[in-house]
């Protein structure tokens, strides 16, 4: 019996929810949990603490709470119960409130979770409220992240009439981010399914309350699960009520995380069999099927998968047990729920599990194991671990099980979108397979990559270096070539000698762990980058000097971190807890343990939290200094105050995303001319495919102000941000990019709807520009009058347009489909779809796959979707067409392109030029117009066929894949006429003229 | 019968955040609680606050007034940091003006102690300008309820988004005046969001007729609320349907501007410059379409005025306030922002058809009704009970 050491409180009202926060050895984080409850905007409340008979302060701490609180009540349980169950249900029976909450002493309440959940259960009448909790991890520097549970399920708030109307609720399993009705709880007014209301006494597991099961882990699966079936109204609200803090490599893992002890897989199953009963039970009272096959899915794709992800780094007795016992229980499930679980990768290893294939398994753990798979929203960019086989435009797991149709279902993998992920952004299982120290600090290390459906073919150009960077923050890294690189059995093996002492330097206790990146070069496919993963260390990794113990001595190296020996000294070869194969940097001497102690604590221990506390507030103030508003006033009072520096340009395309478009051919011009005044390139997020020869300069880094505030010259296609005010010395060149069918400026609805504030900001900041460059007298009409500019315009056309009429095109032209490996005898028709309203994927509006199917003969599809879209080429489309999306310069693919199919993006009046043929093809014509507005009805004036629907286009591709190239069609005056009066003053020289105007005569003198 | 004080800015004004002050204000005296309306500033030109009697006159209104800065007309803003450090002087005056403001939240203090139950008293603050004030006032045990009286997008574009985040997360209540608005705030982690509209400030008895030729736009000539959009509209709308009226209510800065853009208009466009109205009911009935060009709106009452009138109402879907009121093709037409192609449009379909004109001004005289005020007011007590609680 719980004995209580505050009286009842019999004068008061009954208090609206009683929190019931239960206890165990945890005085130092009790008093906040408490806390977060007495500080609740709800003040009618109640807390009643449970302590599962602890040995260490916490009766102390407790007793003084409910001392100083008169809405604070201590129960104790007679002896230690060693779960949640006992002490939750103690609190339930003590509770006094209309509502009970759940709250466990190492977390805490939102402060407004209470008011929350009881304005939705009144509002409602609801038996049972759910609100959102938050993870929040708590890793080694102290730092925290937070990540909501089921965020979808929690985006608008839902009244639902029992589980029913939801099945995928069965997902949601915590008890503690909920609020119940008290009467639910003890089998009052109840359904008559699987708990029928009588009586008032509600005690213990009499059949007729809900309890807590004592005896059990993962208590809370059950408990959620019975008190969704039972509940006649269930509102789930999106506020966040709960915060559940995970202690990342705590010194004791939490009850939760102990997977792998095989006791927790015994308990977690017989939970899943008693919530399997309870669902049983309520099916035969007339409950939903739904449920069940809900509830199974959520097994596969959640339960199933946290034990697989580490499954092959177990011990082999408990891999036996393991896959026994899961495979006894996956047995039970029903098939509807491996059809619909919509995680696939984890219905097949559900699959393999059950058809006992270990090693295909293996690699579906080490799928499972990638970070990526949690965060990314894109499936396509998770580790790809299999080799994949494809069977009739399908794609599967691998080439085992496939002549049974279970097996074909469940190892098709189609879905994720491995098959059509470009090559360079492929993320390919590369794992460690042998290493081998060579003396000298040297050391070996082999291993192989996947190489799915054949994609790296046999006689590509292999070339591969390795990046060793840190994994927290990869402030430095350094990068090693391989040693060799092959193809090999359909897959690639590489090699590499490092010298990890001299090679890495390490900062010491910001970078402890450093893992190694592979990237791979394939030839025209480009690099993918991808983590090196290891199953364990090969049996090689020790030092051949020391013979004494072969299997537990790991290979270390001397370290030498630049904040000296003092910080760690050596580097010993690891596997991380993400199967990653890393680089650690340990302390072996008494003054580096001493140095570091504090850091590799897990932070919970007081001197250890001090250190963070404060490093982490210094690291905190010194991040001022990359304020948006420091940096805003500095430049602007400070910076531009500075001497100009003569001859010094900055150049940017599209806001620093590539090195692309005008600014691009300017810039080679400059180089030709022999500039030597200092030239800038701005990149936004990696400056890879920028030119070396110039100084590169991250977007808004301080780096990129000063160079900005001292340039002599501005070049950029877009606009440099706006706040960024212009010196009056500095000399602007806008070079824009594209001539305008659609409204711009003050043309344009969305800029006549801007408030005051926002056009004159606006205004100032195209403003700024000096020069305007213009292809036509029609770009003065719509682009210089829609911006209300100042600027003179330059009658000189577009400088990457150059390329489109040098004489040597038709050369450069043969050289380029050589080098994107187009195929002979096929005509290339650039397929160059303009931004829709929303980024992300784009439907072309009609089907590739068919068209591959009816044109791949004759033509090459290349696809370019606009920067902030992405099309989906689908696995049957085979080679006919392919994605260029990614292709730096468009220039040169309207090069290779003997047409070009777009709606309305700016590439046809560039295009025009060529005088080949242009097909149009628009399905949202006329709410496209409607919405952006055209300065000219484009169906009327386009020199090709314009199409709206599928047969029509493929009419038109019909007539473009039959015509004979150069050949006159009925669109070859209309095209001239198109092609001068939007580009009359192309001559392709622009780059040139540009330079002579600006630059020129200047080259020379410095 | 609770105490309940209401602070705003500022009080004596005609402003919306005032009037909606001295709306609520009245209404929760009728129903027997004791009101005051708390103004932080004074206002240079104090308009005087009445209350309206049983049959519409005026009288003295129902709530009490306070002024906590009488001597003050507004607030010195915090000098930015750099000049914080860079001049002495800028940061002298801003520590001068914490102690303004600490001595105002002392007297805030003093006024919130009058309440005659500590247990039953709420704060609402109607500005976030104001909760620097009130903030440091209200001991934990006095609820606040904060407000927002603009849409979330519109807070977010000045500084007030940053710090409606940071003054009013740990108020018991934050009140937007649409769903959506709330919702946005929600997901950008106030668990406290809430949302309860404006009441509706004339009677709903309809009274448009839908045959006069008659459309009628009413606010501030001000940039913010487009007229010089509405113009551009009118010129394609009316260019062929002679017999047509745009009447404008209203005054404001841009008053010559547009004079000047409706005269360069053809002739027999049809523009007329009403200027102010006292009796806006009255204006509305003459009309049979409203049509609103804002660029930004929060609870646009102008709308809501309409609609009880029985007008339908032809609007740039800007805010969520205006998509909330009307419903697209149900009791007005909404048009993408800007657009003044699509407005001429819905404004011609509209004219040309006295049907639609009539079913929909039946539709939004019906949709108003959830702002009848003794609804609003009712929310406003379930939601002052909820925080007592």
């Amino acid at each position: 019996m719980p004995s209580e050491t505050a009286p009842p409180d019999v004068s008061g009202t009954a208090p609206d929810v009683t929190v019931v926060v239960i206890v165990y050895n945890d005085a130092a984080r009790l008093p906040a949990a408490v806390d977060s409850v007495l500080r609740q905007t709800l003040r009618n409340l109640e807390v009643v603490i449970v302590d599962d008979c602890s040995t260490d302060a916490t009766e102390r701490v407790a007793t003084r709470l409910a001392a100083e609180h008169e809405r604070v009540r201590y129960l104790r349980l007679a002896q230690n119960s060693g779960g949640c169950s006992a002490p939750r249900n103690a609190g339930i029976d003590a509770a006094r409130g209309t509502y009970v909450m759940f709250l466990d002493s190492d977390d805490t309440l939102d402060m407004h979770a209470c008011l929350n959940m009881l304005q939705a259960a009144e509002e409602h009448d609801a038996d049972l409220v759910s609100g959102v909790c938050v993870r929040v991890h708590h890793n080694r520097s102290g730092l925290t992240e937070s990540v909501p549970w089921w965020p979808e399920m929690y985006a608008e708030q839902r009244v639902l009439d029992g589980v029913s109307q939801l099945p995928d609720l069965l997902r949601d399993t915590l008890s503690t981010n909920k609020c119940y009705r008290r009467a639910f709880l003890n089998g009052h007014s109840l359904n008559g399914h699987s708990l029928n209301g009588h009586g008032l006494d509600g005690h213990g597991l009499d059949g007729h309350a809900l309890r807590f099961p004592v005896g059990y882990h993962y208590e809370d699966l059950l408990f959620s699960a019975k008190a969704y079936l039972a509940a006649d109204r269930i509102v789930l609200i999106p506020q966040t009520v709960y915060f559940w803090n995970v202690v990342v490599r705590a010194a004791q893992k939490s009850i939760s995380n102990r997977r792998d002890e095989i006791s927790n897989v015994r308990d977690r199953i017989a939970i899943h069999r008693l919530i399997d009963e309870a669902i049983a039970a309520w099916l035969d009272g007339g409950g939903d099927p739904e449920v069940k096959i809900a509830k199974d899915a959520k097994f596969i794709e959640h339960d199933l998968v946290l034990y697989l992800r580490d499954l092959p780094y177990q011990e082999p007795a408990y891999i036996a047990e393991f896959t026994g016992m899961f495979r006894d229980y996956l047995r039970t499930l029903r098939p509807e729920a491996f059809e619909r679980c919509p995680h696939r990768a984890a219905v097949a290893g559900a699959y393999l599990l059950l058809e006992d294939d270990w090693p295909n398994l293996v690699t579906v753990c080490e799928h499972l194991l990638d970070r990526t798979r949690e965060s990314a929203k894109a499936l396509e960019r998770t580790r790809i671990t299999s080799d994949l086989v494809e069977h009739d435009g399908r794609v599967y797991w691998c080439d085992a099980h496939l002549d049974t149709q279970p097996g074909r279902a469940a190892l098709d993998v189609t879905g994720l979108g491995w098959s059509h992920v470009p090559y360079s952004r492929a993320n390919l299982a590369s794992r460690l397979t042998g290493m081998r120290a060579l003396g000298d600090g040297q050391v070996r290390i082999e291993g192989e990559t996947v190489n799915p459906l054949g994609r790296i073919p046999r006689d590509a150009d292999l070339s591969a270096s390795f990046e060793i960077r840190p994994v927290a923050r990869a402030v430095r890294k350094y990068r090693v070539k391989a040693a060799e690189v092959r193809h090999e059995g359909g897959r690639i093996l590489w090699a590499a000698q490092l010298n990890p002492t001299k090679t890495v330097r390490p900062v010491g206790i910001v970078d402890q762990v450093w893992e190694v990146r592979l990237r791979l070069t394939a030839g025209r496919l480009g690099t993918a980058e991808s983590k090196i993963t290891a199953l364990r260390l090969p049996d090689g990794a020790h030092d051949p000097h020391d013979l004494h113990d072969l299997h537990d001595k790991p290979l270390t190296f001397p370290a030498r971190p630049l904040l000296t020996r003092a910080v760690g000294d050596e580097w010993v070869a690891a596997i991380n807890h993400r199967g990653l194969f890393t680089l650690n940097l340990v302390a072996r001497n008494p003054i580096a343990r001493a140095v570091t102690a504090p850091f590799s604590q897990s932070g919970t221990s007081a001197r250890s939290a001090r250190v963070l506390r404060i490093a982490q507030r210094l690291y905190r103030r010194a991040q001022i200094v990359n304020d948006p508003r420091i940096k805003r006033e500095v430049y602007t009072r400070l910076l531009t105050r500075l001497p100009l520096r003569r001859g010094s340009v900055v150049f940017e395309s599209h806001m620093g995303g590539s090195y692309s478009d005008s600014p691009k051919y300017i810039y080679e011009a400059l180089r030709r001319s022999g500039y030597r005044g200092k030239v800038y390139w701005s990149y936004a997020k990696s400056s890879a495919g920028f030119p070396k020869d110039a100084t590169l300069v991250r977007r808004n880094s301080w780096a990129y102000l000063r160079a900005l505030a001292r340039a002599e010259f501005w070049v950029d296609n877009q606009g440099f941000p706006q706040w960024i005010r212009k010196r009056r010395v500095t000399t602007y060149i806008q070079t824009w990019h594209g001539t305008a069918l659609k409204r711009m400026g003050v043309n344009a609805p969305q800029v006549r709807a801007m408030l005051e504030a926002d056009r004159t900001r606006l205004a100032k900041a195209v403003g700024r520009f000096d020069h305007f460059l213009v292809r036509s007298e029609y770009d003065i009409r719509t682009l210089v009058e829609a911006f209300e500019l100042r600027a003179e315009p330059l009658r000189v056309g577009y400088p990457r347009n150059d390329l489109l009429l040098a004489p040597d095109r038709d050369e450069r032209a043969a050289q380029l489909r050589q080098r994107l490996d187009i195929p002979e005898g096929r005509r290339v028709l650039l397929y160059a779809p303009t931004f829709r309203n929303t980024s992300g994927a784009f439907e072309p509006g009609f089907d590739l796959a068919e068209f591959a199917g009816r044109f791949g003969e004759r033509l090459l599809l290349l696809v370019r979707a606009h920067y902030l879209n992405h099309v989906r080429v689908p696995q049957e489309a085979g080679d006919a067409i392919r994605d260029v999306s990614t292709y730096p310069d468009i220039t040169e693919l309207m090069l290779v392109a003997d047409g070009l199919l777009t709606d309305y993006s700016s590439v046809m009046f560039d295009y025009a030029l060529l005088d080949r043929p242009l097909l149009f093809f628009a399905p949202d014509a006329r709410t496209y117009a409607q919405d952006r507005g055209t300065y000219f009805d484009l169906a009327q004036r386009a020199p090709g066929p314009f199409t709206t629907g599928q047969d029509e286009l493929f009419a038109a591709v019909e007539g473009f894949a039959g015509a004979d190239a150069g050949a006159d069609d009925a669109y070859a005056q209309a095209r001239k006429r198109f092609a001068h009066e939007f580009g009359e003053y192309e001559t392709g020289t622009a780059a040139e003229q540009v330079v002579a105007r600006f630059f020129g005569g200047r080259g020379g003198a410095r | 019968m609770t105490d309940v004080f209401i602070v705003c800015n500022t009080i004596h004004e005609l402003g919306g955040v005032q009037r909606w002050a001295q709306r609520v204000g009245e209404l929760l005296a009728e129903r027997g609680h004791r009101v005051h309306l708390v103004g932080v500033f004074a206002v240079r030109q104090p308009h005087e606050l009445v209350g309206t009697g049983p049959d519409g006159e005026p009288v003295a209104p129902r709530y009490q007034t306070h002024v906590i800065h009488p001597d003050r007309y507004g607030a010195r803003p915090r000098p930015a940091l750099l000049s914080r450090i860079a001049n002495p002087l800028a940061y002298a005056r801003h520590r001068r003006w914490q102690a303004v403001q600490r001595s105002g939240a002392k007297r805030l203090r003093a006024l919130f102690e009058t309440a005659s139950d500590p247990g039953d008293a709420v704060v609402i603050c109607a500005q976030v300008h104001a909760m620097e004030w009130v903030a440091p006032a209200a001991p934990r045990s006095l609820p606040v309820i904060a407000m927002s009286h603009e849409s979330y997008a519109a807070a977010n574009a000045s500084s007030r988004g940053r710090r409606v985040r940071r003054l009013y997360r740990t108020a018991a209540r934050f009140v937007s005046l649409t769903e959506d608005d709330a919702r946005e705030w929600t997901r950008q982690g106030m668990n406290n969001a809430a949302a309860i509209p404006n009441p509706l400030p004339i009677p709903a008895l309809g009274g448009a007729d839908p045959g006069a030729r008659v459309v009628i736009a009413a606010g501030r000539l001000s940039q913010e609320k487009g007229f010089d959009l509405l113009l551009d509209a009118w010129r394609a709308a009316s260019g062929n349907r002679p017999g047509w009226t745009l009447r404008i209510y209203g005054s404001g800065p841009q008053q010559q501007a547009l004079r000047e853009q409706a005269e360069a208009l053809t002739a027999g466009a049809g523009v007329d410059f009403a200027g102010q109205t006292g009796d806006i009911a009255a204006a509305l009935v003459q009309g049979s379409i409203f049509v609103s060009a804002s660029r930004a709106e929060g609870f646009p009452m102008s709308l809501l005025e309409a609609m009880a009138c029985a007008l339908p109402c032809v609007a740039f879907d800007c805010a969520p306030g205006v998509h909330e009121l009307v419903r697209d093709g149900v009791n007005g037409l909404l048009v993408p922002p800007g657009n003044t192609e699509a407005l001429a449009a819905a404004l011609g379909r509209l004219m040309d058809d006295a049907g639609e004109r009539a079913t929909m001004g039946k539709a939004a005289l019906e949709s108003v009704s959830a702002y009848a005020p003794d609804r609003i007011v009712e929310r406003w007590e379930r939601m002052i009970s909820l925080v007592l609680r």
